[in-house]
């Protein structure tokens, strides 16, 4: 029953929502990742870590021994950019669908 | 669609900045207590105060276990203060005969803080706050562009 759901949900609306929504989920990971490296940036034998990029969910550490501060911050930002484009991509979307769905009648 | 563990959720990433922050505040409490002793020479434990230290460790960041740590409330991702252990550096001797505490030669024992390297270190923690401040308003906004969605 769900399933059937999921497959009305696509035909729908669209798959670009569902993509986004993988991507949002995947820069909130990437944010979790970066913010637990800013707070351990001080925490004695603590090794970096990052996304696999090749895996992309996957976290490992890196051969770095410590965590380099301007590098967390920076990637904090970029990450931060691109939730804020996902959003703004899905608000698009929705205001299409919007337009659609009440323009009908005109 | 079967049930995978449940989705990641911006409100752990915030539990992670707030362990920072919380972190930071325990040292600098630390860097304060030391700063205070700095003179001090009849601490409770009998002798000159002895420079306490943080000890900190990670607390590991799993996203595959998210379900069971949820159910047992055991925070994933961020810090934990471990324990505050004492610095094993020797006491400085001051030449000091009309101390109370001098022993017969006329040397006093005073405390192993270094008063450059509490400033030092509490600007670098106080740096350190600001690091995690910052990473909890990425999170912050990240959520507040999800609520703004129409």
């Amino acid at each position: 029953m769900a399933e059937q759901n999921e497959v009305q949900k696509v035909a729908l609306f669209g798959e670009e929502i569902n993509r986004l929504e993988a991507a949002m989920e995947q820069a909130t990971k990437t944010h979790a990742v970066i913010a637990h490296n800013i707070a351990n940036a001080n925490t004695p034998g603590y090794e970096a870590l990052k996304f696999d990029e090749v895996l992309d969910q996957a976290v490992k550490r890196t051969e770095k021994p410590q965590v380099n501060l301007e590098e967390e911050l920076a990637a904090l930002s970029e990450n931060g950019l691109r939730y804020s484009t996902y959003t703004k991509l899905l608000s698009t979307k929705f205001n299409v669908l919007r337009t659609i769905a009440t323009q009908g009648r005109k | 669609m079967a049930l995978g563990y449940p989705k990641y959720s911006i409100e752990n990433t915030l539990e992670i900045s707030i362990s920072g922050l919380a972190i930071q505040r325990d040292k600098l409490e630390i860097i304060a207590s030391n700063l205070a002793n700095i003179n001090t020479t009849r601490s409770i434990s009998g002798g000159p105060y002895r420079r306490k230290v943080a000890v900190i460790g990670e607390q590991p960041l799993d996203f595959a276990h998210e379900l069971a740590q949820a159910e047992q409330k055991i925070a994933t991702g961020g810090v934990k203060l471990i324990d505050i252990d004492e610095d094993r550096t020797p006491f400085q001797r001051v030449y000091n005969p009309g101390h109370p505490d001098a022993d017969s030669s006329g040397y006093v024992l005073m405390p192993n803080v270094s008063l450059s390297k509490e400033m030092v270190d509490m600007v670098y923690t106080s740096r350190l706050y600001d690091a995690n401040i910052t990473a909890f308003n990425v999170a912050k906004k990240m959520a507040q562009d999800t609520l703004q969605l129409p």
